[in-house]
């Protein structure tokens, strides 16, 4: 428990230290990945319930740190985020590629976007609503794109060295939700 | 999703909202222990990131200048077939005249006198001076193993040697050539090595001849002249008569052809052709072949008598 736990912190802080440092050449027609984004839907997946939330709020609280703007923003919206994700992992495990990669879409767009518009209606600033969903969602696709292709791509992997591995997990899987439902 | 985690989450909500509030000093002071506690993450990601772009830019960069060499070594070996092909369409041109009016004999004797190429390598100043010196090999004319005086004797613009002399078969006059481009003739032949002069030397001199592409995209041989090194980067073709016509881009060649040595070698390129109302002749300027440095080994064209043709009789 201690571990994962240990898990979570060092994936939050690598997620910090990773989304300033993105080079610009990884951006694609002004669509930049949202690491936080994969690091929330993580959060969810490694911890569960009141932890999981109290790890987004902290990965919510350093991203406001790295932001410049006030602080709290990211927390509250993260939070927020998390707690929807949470309601739709509990009917729909993030298990399958595209279940996670469908969650980190949802999850990076409302982020994205909750945050534009918070920081515009606590500025009193007019926004442009199109053009914000537009940037949210280009950068929510990219980042649940590349996190298919990193989920696909290291299956395969994984089945290619350890197939009777494999295997077992899908069992284990399968005979952990027979039992928990 | 749990009644205790909805309420976790409203609390984290409650927090982040208060958080907005903080006074500046306060969230600055937050702001900086998160960033320092960030910050040798920074460095690293920093210093890996910029360690795989010098990688990959001086692999890209090894790439490039592997490709440049490949592409250079392909103009040059283009560049030599056009010259033959210059050449070629030129003899054939003239040689389709001829066979109109003289009936085509068939017989091929073999020739009195061969042409062929000597692989020569240069030696570098040091060497030849030693040579010059004796150092390398000096046991004195009463042994009759002593070089001769002419090769031996140090010049101040030509330090320069060919490693062979007598031994290969070369004289003087022998055309020196890199490819099939003339970039000088030997000018002293020794027991074993010589001294040559490059065209661009200012007492060379050599007969050259223009070769132009017709309008119908056939190459013809137009007017002769001599052609004289300046002892600078270009050289001059003297003797054109003002009648005959230069232009700016037309291929000089050799014009000592014979029986013997019917295809004409390349020089260099007109680059600039002037005649004035009262000259005589045209001042012409030929760029010559560029020359590797440093120049290592060269070819020499020489011509023997054929022995196969001598002995039968």
């Amino acid at each position: 428990m201690m571990l994962r736990h240990l898990a979570i912190a060092s994936l939050i802080y690598v997620a910090l230290v990773l989304q300033p440092g993105l080079p610009v050449e990884l951006s694609m027609a002004g669509a930049r990945p949202w690491i936080p984004g994969m690091a929330l839907v993580l959060c969810l997946m490694l911890a569960e319930g009141s932890a999981s939330l109290i790890w987004v709020s902290i990965l919510g609280l350093g991203v406001d740190c790295l932001s410049g703007e006030r602080l709290g923003v990211h927390i509250v919206v993260a939070t927020a985020v998390a707690a929807g994700l949470q309601v739709f992992q509990s009917s729909s495990r993030f298990v399958r590629p595209a279940a996670v990669s469908i969650a980190v879409l949802t999850g990076t767009f409302f982020w994205k976007f909750a945050v534009t518009a918070l920081h515009a209606l606590l500025a009193h600033r007019t926004l442009d609503w199109p053009s914000v969903a537009t940037a949210a969602s280009g950068d929510a696709v990219y980042t649940a794109v590349l996190v298919l292709l990193v989920l696909i791509v290291s299956r395969a992997a994984w089945a290619s060295i350890f197939p009777e591995r494999l295997a077992q997990f899908s069992i284990l899987n399968r005979w952990s939700r027979l039992t928990s439902d | 999703m749990t009644l205790q985690s909805a309420l976790t989450a409203c609390c984290l909500m409650l927090i982040g909202a208060g958080l907005y509030f903080i006074p500046d000093a306060v969230a600055e002071s937050v702001r900086g222990t998160v960033t320092d506690i960030l910050r040798p993450g920074y460095q690293l990601v920093h210093v890996s990131l910029h360690t795989l772009i010098r990688r990959e830019s001086a692999v890209a960069g090894q790439d490039a200048s592997v490709e440049i060499a490949e592409l250079q070594a392909a103009l040059v070996e283009e560049q030599e077939r056009a010259r033959a092909l210059e050449t070629q369409l030129a003899m054939l041109t003239e040689r389709m005249g001829a066979d109109q009016q003289v009936p085509a004999r068939r017989s091929q004797p073999s020739r009195l006198i061969t042409r062929s190429l000597v692989d020569v390598a240069v030696l570098g100043d040091t060497l030849a001076d030693q040579w010059r010196a004796g150092k390398l090999l000096d046991l004195g004319a009463k042994n009759g193993l002593r070089e001769n005086e002419q090769v031996m004797a140090p010049r101040k613009t030509q330090k320069q040697l060919l490693d062979q002399g007598e031994g290969a078969e070369i004289s003087t006059e022998d055309a020196m050539l890199l490819g099939r481009c003339v970039i000088g003739k030997v000018e002293h032949v020794g027991r074993w090595t010589s001294t040559f002069q490059l065209v661009t030397d200012a007492n060379y001199r050599g007969r050259a001849q223009l070769i132009r592409e017709a309008s119908n995209g056939s190459y013809v041989f137009e007017a002769h002249g001599i052609l004289k090194g300046q002892g600078g980067p270009l050289c001059r073709l003297d003797g054109i008569p003002a009648e005959s016509s230069v232009r700016v881009g037309d291929a000089v060649y050799t014009a000592d052809r014979d029986g013997t040595q019917p295809i004409p070698l390349y020089y260099g390129k007109v680059i600039e052709a002037r005649l004035e109302t009262d000259d005589r002749e045209w001042t012409v300027l030929v760029k010559p072949v560029d020359l590797p440095n440093p120049l290592t080994t060269v070819h020499v064209l020489r011509s023997a008598v054929n022995l196969e043709r001598v002995v039968a009789k």
